[in-house]
């Protein structure tokens, strides 16, 4: 016995050593790493078997129903002890079309190592398109169109189609928010039109339709028109509220997107746009701003224009109960440079620019005022986090108002909006 | 190995203490208490740590009275042998089925990183390291815990501090929200639920200087009300109220959500997670380890460690026994609210009944004589 325990011993280790691992681990060569997701309506029955190859680079998979196999023939109508499953719903079409963008790493690999100029590879990322009912079953429907696992801890934008959204888009949120992988720091975006088509986009500095849409929302403090939420905001939103502001995407031709504007979701649903100047506003009065240029007509020349940029600017809404009514006050500071004049007019001089800032407050409050009774009479919807405020200052009144908010009392609610704006530069000409 | 002196030091005991208390709860509380009483919950912390505070008095009073028995010792001194020894089996159950019941839950919160392993798999893994330990006594138990604890409180640190830039204090208004009688019941619950107050009937004569005790369970309350404080506000300042309830484990949720710097330090819920897994562990030690040392002091066993590995099996069965992940919660809930009245009702009386029957002063006596 003695003489065999260091074998053993050695046996032993030499298992733990083999044995151990990892029993879930999926290499990352049989991975596909989803970029971006889109969701759709499905395409009618028709279009099956078209768009093999569309646009050199980009490979389509096209879409099928699910549970085209199932051959069990309903005519047959034996005598049946036992109650029979229904055959799969093959008349129904799906409810949702999810389509994935997934780099080709094998293209990627070649293209990186020929020095960028290469271009002679094939293409570079594949956009597969699947539908099912619910996310998880069309993930794994996903499956029978690419042979590697999908995984989606490096997702960035997820697209849903406005079609999609106006039936609510809590159905899709779930996959995306209980799924572990998926980081909660994903942009979320409603597509004006198909969903499909922005991922589809090649755009010519990007390798990739979702990083250049993740990028694009980004760069909030170079206009103020489009929206830079993550999905972590989104959330919060909704669960408080169930009314947010999503970014507005589309795809204006095969090589270029199209990223400003917001999507009004309300109640989980979709119920309309806004406008890329109305976006500016709800920006402002959510004191999101962080920068932006603004056009304002020259005081002195009605026909030129004078351009000043954001350099800074703080928002601070507060709130009052007056006669039982809450009033809203916006208050906000900013500060400008003037950084373009189409005129001949000095503007060297104080009183002038006294008279540029008084133009520049009212456009600016002109612009919050315009969204917030856009809100108010047209769409019904508190994005600007009133209710929250209320239930946070004044519960006893928010319980008696909380279930009619949005549709009676926030229409009524006070709101006040002050922002002055001071100039501080002129860049380097008078 | 070095030998086991079994004392340890009143910072190990501090440890033991603090570890054992978030053992699981640390990464739920937040969730269970924003079901219950929303944003109000610091208030509830509040409560339920001054609840614990009076039933740890009487225990460590119990406990003091008798500075070298545990609790399977001279419970049934007090009571006699005929009342005395049933009540710490019923405690000796309890502390296999706490084991248990935080084994269940370490291991569904582990499946959701490793899902297509079997749970069966990770129990036993956990289990038989803990048996190998525990099978040591309570130094080795300690020092293990001693080294893992640092990191792990810098760990919670950091992840609050990361979060304080996000976090938005008005979402904590208002204060008062929930009535009155659910904050008391809500307080009641959170002290029932603080397991680990109950060790020192256990662990007391493992002191080196007893007379710690109570600067050091208090101190551990306070360094354990400041943790759960800590992350409460800021899992609520960070999701809000609402959104926190739709969350099953708020804590990691928000160490996944965190990014420090813009996108400098990302996936934060890798730190944590490896650390925790270590602290939870510790308490399934300390649980183990309370069950075998009382079930070996009823038995009358020189060595505790013989005692370790049949209670394995039943630790295992008894964690496997919940079918989903919500019975495990519903069940862990009827646990402590009944160990919880046990705690709070069990060293009282004993301490009550010992008074009046004179049974510290005529042991203490026999102990003199003894030497």
């Amino acid at each position: 016995m003695k003489a065999i325990r260091p074998f053993l011993i050695l046996i032993f280790a030499a298992v733990i050593v083999i044995c151990a691992g990892c029993s879930n681990r999926v290499e990352i060569n049989d991975r596909s790493i989803v970029l971006g997701v889109a969701i759709d309506k499905p395409a009618a029955p028709e279009e099956e078997g078209q768009g093999k190859e569309q646009q050199g680079g980009t490979q389509t998979g096209n879409q099928q129903n699910q549970g085209e196999d199932s051959g069990s023939s309903p005519q047959k109508q034996e005598s049946e002890e036992f109650l029979r499953p229904e055959p799969p719903s093959e008349g129904k079409s799906p409810r949702y079309a999810m389509t994935i963008e997934t780099p080709i790493i094998k293209a990627l690999a070649g293209g990186g190592d020929g020095g960028g100029g290469g271009g002679g590879g094939g293409p570079k990322k594949l956009v597969v398109s699947a539908t099912g009912d619910t996310f998880w079953d069309i993930e794994r429907s996903l499956s029978i169109r690419i042979g590697r696992q999908d995984f989606y801890g490096h997702l960035k934008v997820l697209i849903i189609s406005e079609e999609v959204a106006r039936e609510g888009i809590l159905p899709v949120m779930d996959f995306f928010t209980r799924r572990r992988e998926i980081q909660q720091n994903i942009k979320l975006a409603i597509a004006n039109g198909e969903a499909r088509k922005v991922l589809e986009v090649e755009p010519p500095e990007e390798d990739f339709a979702a990083f250049y849409l993740d990028s694009m929302l980004q760069s909030l403090y170079r206009t103020s028109a489009k929206i830079n939420t993550d999905m972590l905001e989104i959330r919060r939103d909704l669960t408080d509220s169930g009314n947010v502001v999503l970014p507005r995407v589309r795809a204006s031709s095969p090589t270029e997107i199209v990223a400003g504007g917001a999507a009004l979701i309300k109640d989980w649903k979709f119920i309309g746009w806004l406008s890329e100047v109305e976006t500016s506003g709800y920006n402002i009065a959510r004191g999101n701003v962080t920068g932006g240029a603004i056009n304002i007509v020259d005081p002195k020349d009605p026909e030129g224009l004078i351009t000043v940029l954001l350099r800074g600017s703080q928002i601070k809404t507060s709130l009052e109960l007056v006669d039982q009514k809450p009033v809203y006050t916006i208050e906000g500071i900013s500060e400008w440079d003037i950084v373009e004049k189409g005129t001949e007019t000095m503007l060297w001089d104080t009183s002038y620019l006294a008279q540029v800032e008084k133009r520049l407050e009212m456009e600016v409050q002109r612009r919050v005022i315009h969204v917030i009774d856009k809100m108010q009479r047209e769409f019904k919807a508190d994005v600007f986090g009133f209710g929250g405020m209320l239930s946070q200052k004044h519960p006893d009144y928010w319980a008696k108002v909380k279930s009619q908010w949005d549709d009676k009392y926030f229409p009524e609610a006070e709101v006040y909006v002050k922002v002055t704006a001071d100039i501080r530069r002129t860049e380097t000409k008078t | 190995m070095l030998k086991n002196s079994d004392r340890i030091t009143a910072l190990q005991m501090f440890i033991i203490l603090v570890s054992t208390f978030n053992a699981i709860e640390v990464i739920v509380v937040p969730r269970v208490l924003a079901l219950t009483v929303g944003q109000d919950g610091w208030l509830v912390l509040i409560g339920g740590h001054f609840l614990s505070a009076i039933a740890v008095f009487f225990i460590v009073k119990l406990g003091m009275l008798y500075p070298h028995e545990t609790f399977a010792e001279y419970a049934p001194k007090i009571l006699g042998r005929f009342l005395g020894i049933p009540i710490v089996a019923v405690a000796a159950i309890f502390w296999v089925l706490i084991c248990a019941r935080i084994l269940r839950q370490f291991a569904d919160f582990i499946q959701l990183i490793l899902p297509q392993t079997p749970i069966e798999v990770i129990i036993l893994t956990v289990l038989l390291v803990a048996g190998y330990i525990a099978r040591h006594g309570i130094e080795p138990i300690a020092r293990t815990i001693e080294i893992l604890f640092p990191v792990f409180i810098s760990i919670l640190g950091l992840l609050v501090l990361g979060s304080l830039i996000e976090v938005d204090l008005m979402r904590l208004l208002p204060i008062l929200d929930a009535s009155p009688k659910i904050l008391a019941l809500e307080s009641i619950k959170t002290s029932f639920g603080l397991e680990g107050q109950e060790i020192l009937l256990m662990l007391l004569p493992f002191m080196a200087i007893p007379e710690k005790a109570y600067s050091t369970v208090y101190g551990a309350l306070i360094c354990n009300l400041v943790i759960r404080w800590a992350l409460f506000v800021a899992v609520i300042g960070f999701f809000g109220v609402e959104l926190t309830k739709t969350l099953v484990w708020p804590v990691e949720e928000l160490s996944r959500s965190l990014t420090i710097g813009g996108t400098f330090i990302g996936r934060f819920d890798s730190f944590l997670i490896s650390l925790w897994v270590t602290v939870a562990f510790t308490s399934i030690l300390v649980f183990l380890f309370l069950a075998s040392l009382t079930v070996s002091r009823i038995m009358k066993f020189r060595e505790q460690s013989i005692t370790v590995l049949p209670l394995i099996p039943l630790i295992f069965i008894a964690a496997l026994l919940p079918d989903s992940i919500v019975t495990t919660e519903e069940w862990s809930d009827y646990l402590s609210n009944v160990w919880g009245v046990f705690i709070f009702t069990i060293p009282p009386l004993l301490l009550l009944i010992s008074y009046i029957r004179g049974t510290h002063k005529k042991n203490s006596r026999e102990r003199l004589k003894e030497r």
